[in-house]
């Protein structure tokens, strides 16, 4: 392994850290965690919004 | 300063919600769209915030609706009520608004959609009104943004004045009358030492209304007078008490209505509105139009606009993948480095991403079709339906939004009245098919079905109906006997849609997308790779079939052996479709060493045309995702229920999966 293979190994650890960060976020907001979609009849789409841009 | 936004379903309030806050709530041309209280800080005035509650008829604590507004205003205690008024509907409106006079808070009433009276030659005499009602009456169009600024400073004003409603006995003397205040006068101090209003306490009383009745705390002696001072006013109107309530409001209304308003012609677009709903909503015409348009809008998407869109995209992937794979190649990165960016980041993310353009697609009809009007017909035109497997229309609205998203779809129960009917709805819901197991079918239909797309596409939508229907009448029969609620239903005039809604729900749909295939399906496809990289000591494998996934995925692949589909990876990617249904696609890709592009081509080595159809039926019926089941488990308010519904739903999969495999067999 050379330096630029621990490189990009960290920068994808870094993108898989932020995912993580994302999901859990807006889990524990409340929001539509792994939700598809279909905002328009969604009655939390809300707290999604709201929650998510507080955090 | 908190002000409760309060009126009837499809009066406008969301549209007033925007214009009052600046916010971008969606509007839908469809009552219900609101069902928990939303709140936003009011433009131009200083510490002013507003709460647009559910749309209601009455503050009779009958839907959940009701229960959310009635304890907002009980509970939350706002300083101000904004009522909100449908001034084409004049007399229905204002039965709210009697009752919303009665807590005795300070409140305004917007007259809204004066454009439209003043359209057809009508008019309200909006001073009058104010006297009559003993509140400001102000006159807006919440559209067009006409009136808003009045209504605003009127509120703030009534407010910071205390100005409360003027005292109003809606009852002229008599039966009804004496009641009233012979309730009012038991519970004075209990309504008093709870901060609610007499008259409103007991006018609720005399309604039944049992929480309000323990939150007084009223002894056995003053419920037994209440009792009485109801009874009397029963023999003596010959109504029964909400029958007597509601004439008596109803005429005060009547008095008000005859005096200020003069009635508007009938509107054009309601004309038109009547002219069209003899075909879409025709006894004989509605079925067969409500499934042509579909067809048309399936066929749009899966065989025009978004499958062309959609192979771009994937050509597109597939070039920067390429790109990505021959750049790492020529600086020699180490092949596992290589692998996992290639591999696993690009084959499972990039899966999952192509087929954008097949949702923002599918959802750009139907959000067209939301915003005619057209899907308000359609829950009127499946009542009749429905009622055939013990739901009433209104559940039609949790399953329509249920192909998009379970998760707001088993939310959207709240909006049912009946407890039998919303668990009912929510044990169905799952059954129909959400957009996040689109790129399932677009990959398998691609890979099998090719010339037929569309029919196929139709034909795993109508499954989903149809195995629901049947879940249905078993349910019907057995743990949820009994009779739907009447289902009544106001529908709006047909308009045409409104591009910023359209673009606004389009936005929306495609950011969530990028979200999860950037968030949860980019996690689980570099557990995946890593799972499939490696063996039990950590040792990267030369072949995945010695890896650690295809250990846990060989537990589990004899169950599925019976349907058609016994390789591990097959059962490893229903697995990760519990997490999310677009893993399956992104996990079947990682598995198989493939870019979209060809992942086609791979299934072909994994399944035949059968066992692809029994593997579609399974995942069409199987288990919804785990966000879809924590939603089931906080609605239903139980663990064991929420895990029948999980082994329901994967028993009626597999079932059906085995009964099309083995059937299918014999040809």
């Amino acid at each position: 392994m050379r330096v630029v293979d621990y490189l990009i190994l960290a920068l994808v650890a870094g993108i898989l850290f932020f995912a993580v960060r994302r999901s859990i976020r807006r889990k524990a907001s409340g929001a539509c965690s792994g939700c598809g979609g279909g905002c328009a009849g969604c009655t939390a789409r809300t707290d999604c919004a709201k929650q998510t841009t507080e955090k | 300063m908190v002000f409760a936004l309060a009126g009837n379903q499809n009066s406008g309030k969301t549209t007033l919600f925007n214009a009052l806050t600046g916010s971008n709530q969606h509007v839908g041309n469809f009552p219900g769209v609101t069902v928990e209280q939303k709140s936003g800080a009011i433009r131009g005035a200083k510490d002013a915030q507003v709460v647009d509650l559910p749309g209601i008829y009455s503050i009779r604590p009958y839907t959940q609706e009701e229960i959310v507004s009635r304890d907002f205003i009980l509970d939350g205690k706002p300083d101000g009520i904004i009522n909100i008024v449908d001034a084409t509907n004049i007399e229905r409106n204002l039965y709210l608004t009697l009752q919303l006079l009665e807590l005795r808070i300070p409140m305004v009433v917007a007259l809204n959609m004066m454009d439209e009276v003043r359209d057809n030659a009508g008019s309200i005499d909006v001073q009058l009104m104010s006297r009559q009602l003993g509140v400001p009456v102000v006159p807006i169009a919440a559209s067009k943004n006409e009136g808003v600024s009045e209504l605003v400073t009127q509120a703030m004003n009534v407010v910071k004045r205390r100005m409360l409603p003027a005292v109003q006995d809606f009852c002229p003397d008599g039966a009804v009358h004496r009641c009233i205040h012979a309730v009012a006068h038991v519970i004075e101090d209990h309504a008093r030492a709870i901060g609610v209003s007499p008259r409103f306490c007991a006018t609720k009383l005399i309604e039944g209304d049992p929480s309000l009745s323990e939150r007084l705390d009223l002894d056995q002696n003053e419920l037994e007078l209440i009792e009485h001072s109801v009874l009397e006013m029963e023999h003596e109107t010959k109504f029964d008490r909400n029958e007597a309530l509601a004439d008596m409001r109803y005429s005060f209304i009547e008095g008000v209505v005859a005096t200020s308003v003069v009635k508007s012609h009938e509107s054009k677009e309601h004309r038109r509105s009547v002219s069209i709903d003899k075909i879409l909503t025709g006894k004989y015409t509605a079925l067969p139009v409500f499934f042509g348009v579909m067809l048309l809008v399936f066929w749009l998407t899966f065989n025009v606009i978004g499958s062309s869109l959609s192979n771009l995209l994937t050509s597109g992937i597939g070039w920067l993948t390429a790109l990505i794979d021959r750049g790492l190649t020529a600086y020699g990165i180490n092949p596992v480095v290589k692998s996992l960016v290639v591999d696993g980041i690009f084959a499972g993310v990039g899966s999952v991403l192509s087929f954008l353009p097949i949702v923002v697609t599918l959802f750009f009809f139907l959000s067209i079709l939301e915003d005619t009007g057209y899907m308000a017909r359609v829950a009127f035109v499946m009542d009749r339906l429905l009622r055939k497997i013990g739901l009433s229309g209104r559940s039609f609205v949790p399953m329509l939004i249920g192909f998009g998203c379970t998760v707001p779809a088993i939310m959207a129960t709240r909006t049912l009245a009946s407890d039998r009917d919303r668990k009912m709805t929510i044990l169905l819901t799952p059954f129909m098919s959400c957009s996040a197991k689109i790129p399932i079918y677009a990959v398998f239909c691609a890979a099998f079905f090719a010339r037929y797309q569309a029919l196929v596409m139709i034909g795993l939508y109508a499954a989903g109906i149809i195995f629901g229907i049947l879940v249905a009448l078993i349910l019907k029969g057995t743990a949820f006997r009994g009779e739907p609620v009447p289902f009544v239903m106001e529908l709006p005039n047909y308009r045409m849609p409104s591009p910023k809604n359209v673009i606004l729900l389009l936005w929306e749909k495609a950011k969530d997308f990028l979200e999860r295939a950037f968030t949860i399906i980019l996690l689980a496809s570099v557990v995946i790779w890593f799972l499939q990289t490696f063996d039990l000591r950590l040792n990267v494998v030369s072949d995945s079939a010695s890896s650690l996934l295809a250990l846990i995925g060989r537990l589990i692949a004899p169950i599925f052996r019976p349907i058609g589909f016994a390789d591990w990876r097959v059962a490893t990617s229903l697995i990760s479709g519990f997490v999310a249904k677009e893993a399956v696609v992104s996990t079947l890709s990682v598995l198989m060493g493939t870019g979209v592009s060809e992942l086609h081509l791979a299934l072909s080595s994994l399944f035949t045309t059968l066992s692809a159809v029994s593997f579609l039926l399974f995942t069409l019926l199987y288990t919804p995702c785990v966000a879809a089941v924590a939603t089931i488990r906080k609605e239903l308010k139980s663990g064991w229920a929420t895990l029948g519904v999980i082994v329901m739903q994967c028993g009626v999969a597999w079932i059906v999966a085995f009964a099309a495999y083995q059937i299918g067999g014999l040809f």
